[in-house]
C-alpha cells in the first residue's frame, strides 16, 4: 500500500471527507471539508468517487514524501504547491513518482486547499466517516491534525485519465459576490428588520474564526426580547445571533443544535466563496429564494457532471476510438496515457523530464 | 396533539416545529414523530436532529429533493397518530460517586448537607429532551429547585468524562473530556459515549435517566471492570 508521509507540517492539516452524517441525533457534529465542492472536485479529477478521504490544508501547505507512484489533484485555496521544487498546477490530475516532494506555501488567495490521490486516504473510519474532529478527538488520523512524521496509506488503484479543467468553470464558486441566505422561518416576519440591518452593512470575518464558526464584526443586532431561545437544530451556513449582536456562521465543526436566534440559512452555493476569506475580508449579505438556491447549486452540479463525463469520454476517444463511455475499462491505454515524471542528473546539473507516451495509431 | 408546523430551512433542511416550550409531552411528540420520519424515510435522508421542541430532517441536495420530502414528510405526519406510537422510554440507573469538587461550594449554597444533595438529586426521573452541546451530552429536565445553582465564573479548561454537573436549572453529564463551566457534584464510571461502538451514546433523547448513589471503592471496582453495572436493570 502506498502512502504519503509528514515532512513538514504548518497551519492546521487534516483528513476530511464529506462528513460524519447519521448521529447528530446524538450531538454528533458533521465535520468534513470546509469547502466540500472543492474537495468533491479533486477526488473527480482522480477518479475517486465525492466521499473520499482527503487532506485539508487550512492558510498552510506543508511538506510532504510520496512512498509510491500515485495521482493526486489540488484544488480550493493557492498554497503555490510545488512538486520537487517545480510549481504545479491545481485542478489538473498531477501523476507522482515515488520520492517526488509536495511543498505548500501560504494561502495566496482563499483559506482552505485539498489534495486528493487516486484510492483515497485509508485511515480508520469512526463513525462511518474519516473526517477529523479535533475538538472530540476523534476521526482522520488520532483525532488531531497532522504532524511531522505522520505516515497516512491510500489505496492503491489503477492510473486514472489526465484531467485538466478550465479555470473559467473551477472558478465559478469563488466568483465575487453577496453571499445569499434564506430567510429562518422562524419569526420570519420579526426579523425583517434585523435582516435589514443585516444586509445594509458589511461584516467582516473576525480572528476569532475556525472550522466550528465564522465570528462577524458589523453593525451590531440587537434583538428585542433577548437573542435567546430554546435550543434548535443548525446546519453548515445557519446564521445566528448572540447576544453581543455580533453574527456568527456555523460551518463544518459546528454543535449540533444552537440556543441563539437564527437570521437565515447560507445558500449551499454560496458556502465554499464564503468559507475561503480570511479573517478580515469584509462581506455583503442578501436574503434569497430557496429556488434560486436549488437553481444555483443544480446548474453548477450539472456543470461539472458534463464536463467530467467528456474529460473521461475525450481521453478514451484519444487512445482508443471508442466512443462510448461504458467502455472506458477497454481502453488498456489510459493507464499508460498518464505523463510520467523524472529527475536526470547530467554533469551535476538536475533537470526535472516529462514523458508522456503518445497515441499507437 | 399540539399544533406543528413544517418549514424548509435551506436545501437540505426540513423542520418540523411546536410551540417553542419545554414540555414533556410535546417532546414525547418530538421523538415519536423522529423515530416514525426514521424508520419511514431513513434510505433518503441523511440525518434527523430532534430537539426540545422541533425536529430537523437532513438530506443531500444532490440527491433528495427537499420540496418533495416535504410534501411526502407532511402527509406522513398527518397520519402519525402520536399518542399511540409514542413509545414507553427506555429507563437508565447512572451509577454516581457524589465526591465531585463543586460539593461543598454547592452545600453552602444551596444551605444543605452532602447527603441532603445526593437525595434530592437521586430522587427525580430526568427525562432526557435532547442530545446536543457535546457528542451524547443528554439535556436533562426536572432537577429539584433547591438544587439550582449558577455556572462557575471561569469555566475549567478540562471536565474529566462522566462529570456529572449543575448549570443553573439543569444537571448533566460530561460524556466526553471537554471545558466546561458546571458546577461539579460527582462522576460516573460509566463510559456514556465511544466512538468505537456501533451505537456510540448509552443515552438517547426520550430516555428516562435516574441517578443511584455508589461509594468510591464501587466506583474503582466498576471503572477497573471488577465489578459490573446494568444501567437498563429495573
Amino acid at each position: 500500500m502506498g502512502s504519503i508521509r509528514v515532512v513538514k507540517s504548518s497551519g492546521v492539516i487534516t483528513v476530511q471527507d464529506l462528513g460524519r452524517f447519521g448521529y447528530q441525533s446524538l450531538g454528533v457534529p458533521v465535520s468534513g471539508a470546509m469547502d466540500s465542492i472543492a474537495l468533491k472536485i479533486a477526488n473527480r479529477l482522480v477518479g475517486n468517487s465525492d466521499d473520499k478521504a482527503c487532506l485539508e490544508f487550512m492558510l498552510s501547505g506543508g511538506s510532504f514524501r510520496f512512498n509510491a507512484d500515485v495521482a493526486i489533484a489540488l484544488t480550493g485555496a493557492d498554497m503555490a504547491f510545488k512538486i520537487n521544487g517545480q510549481i504545479v498546477p491545481m485542478y489538473e490530475t498531477l501523476f507522482i513518482n515515488q520520492d517526488d516532494e509536495l511543498t505548500g506555501d501560504y494561502a495566496k488567495t482563499g483559506v482552505y486547499a485539498y489534495m486528493a490521490v487516486s484510492g483515497g486516504f485509508d485511515v480508520p473510519k469512526v463513525l462511518k466517516s474519516r473526517s477529523t474532529f479535533i475538538r472530540g478527538r476523534f476521526g482522520g488520523v488520532e483525532g488531531r491534525a497532522l504532524k511531522v512524521g505522520d505516515q497516512l496509506p491510500f489505496v492503491d488503484v489503477e492510473m486514472p485519465a489526465h484531467i485538466k479543467m478550465p479555470r473559467s468553470l473551477a472558478n465559478v464558486p469563488y466568483e465575487n459576490r453577496v453571499v445569499r441566505f434564506i430567510p429562518s422561518s422562524v419569526d420570519r416576519e420579526m426579523n425583517a428588520r434585523y435582516r435589514q440591518i443585516f444586509q445594509k452593512n458589511d461584516y467582516c470575518i473576525d480572528a476569532m474564526s475556525d472550522r466550528m464558526g465564522y465570528r462577524l464584526a458589523g453593525e451590531a443586532i440587537q434583538m428585542t426580547g433577548g437573542n435567546d431561545m430554546l435550543s434548535a437544530p443548525v446546519g453548515a451556513g445557519t446564521i445566528q445571533v448572540p447576544g453581543d449582536g455580533q453574527p456568527i456562521v456555523l460551518l463544518a465543526d459546528r454543535q449540533t443544535t444552537g440556543g441563539y436566534r437564527q437570521l437565515g440559512q447560507i445558500w449551499a452555493f454560496d458556502l465554499p466563496y464564503f468559507v475561503q476569506q480570511s479573517a478580515g475580508s469584509c462581506v455583503r449579505f442578501h436574503s434569497g429564494e430557496l429556488s434560486e438556491a436549488l437553481a444555483a447549486l443544480e446548474a453548477y452540479d450539472e456543470a461539472l457532471a458534463d464536463f467530467f463525463s467528456k474529460a473521461v469520454c475525450n481521453h478514451v476517444k484519444q487512445c482508443n476510438h471508442v466512443n462510448q463511455c461504458e467502455h472506458v475499462k477497454q481502453c488498456n491505454h489510459v493507464k499508460n496515457a498518464a505523463p510520467k515524471r523524472y529527475r536526470i542528473t547530467l554533469s551535476n546539473k538536475t533537470y526535472n523530464v516529462v514523458v508522456r507516451q503518445l497515441n499507437e495509431d | 396533539m399540539n399544533a406543528i408546523e413544517i418549514m424548509i430551512e435551506s436545501e437540505s433542511m426540513l423542520l418540523i416545529r411546536w410551540d417553542a416550550v419545554i414540555d414533556i409531552d410535546v417532546n414525547r411528540q418530538v421523538h415519536a414523530v423522529a423515530q416514525g420520519i426514521q424508520a419511514a424515510f431513513g434510505d433518503s435522508i441523511l440525518d434527523i436532529i430532534p430537539t426540545y421542541h422541533s425536529v430537523a430532517v437532513i438530506v443531500d441536495p444532490f440527491a433528495v429533493s427537499i420540496q418533495s420530502l416535504y410534501t411526502a414528510v407532511a402527509a406522513f405526519v398527518k397520519t402519525v397518530a402520536m399518542e399511540t406510537t409514542s413509545p414507553t422510554p427506555r429507563r437508565l440507573n447512572i451509577p454516581v460517586c457524589y465526591d465531585g469538587a463543586d460539593m461543598d461550594v454547592l452545600c453552602q449554597y444551596a444551605q444543605m448537607t452532602p447527603d441532603e444533595v445526593i437525595r434530592r438529586h437521586t430522587a427525580p426521573d430526568y427525562p432526557v429532551y435532547m442530545i446536543g452541546f457535546l457528542p451524547g451530552f443528554p439535556y436533562l429536565g426536572g432537577l429539584d429547585k433547591k438544587l439550582h445553582m449558577p455556572r462557575k465564573e471561569k469555566p475549567r479548561k478540562v471536565i474529566a468524562a462522566g462529570s456529572v454537573g449543575i448549570a443553573g436549572g439543569q444537571t448533566g453529564i460530561y460524556p466526553l473530556q471537554s471545558p466546561g463551566g458546571w458546577q461539579l457534584i460527582g462522576r460516573t464510571p460509566i463510559l456514556l459515549f465511544d466512538v468505537q461502538a456501533s451505537s456510540p451514546s448509552r443515552i438517547q433523547a426520550g430516555d428516562v435517566v435516574r441517578f443511584v448513589a455508589i461509594a468510591k471503592n464501587s466506583y474503582d471496582a466498576i471503572e477497573k471492570g471488577l465489578k459490573t453495572w446494568d444501567l437498563y436493570a429495573l
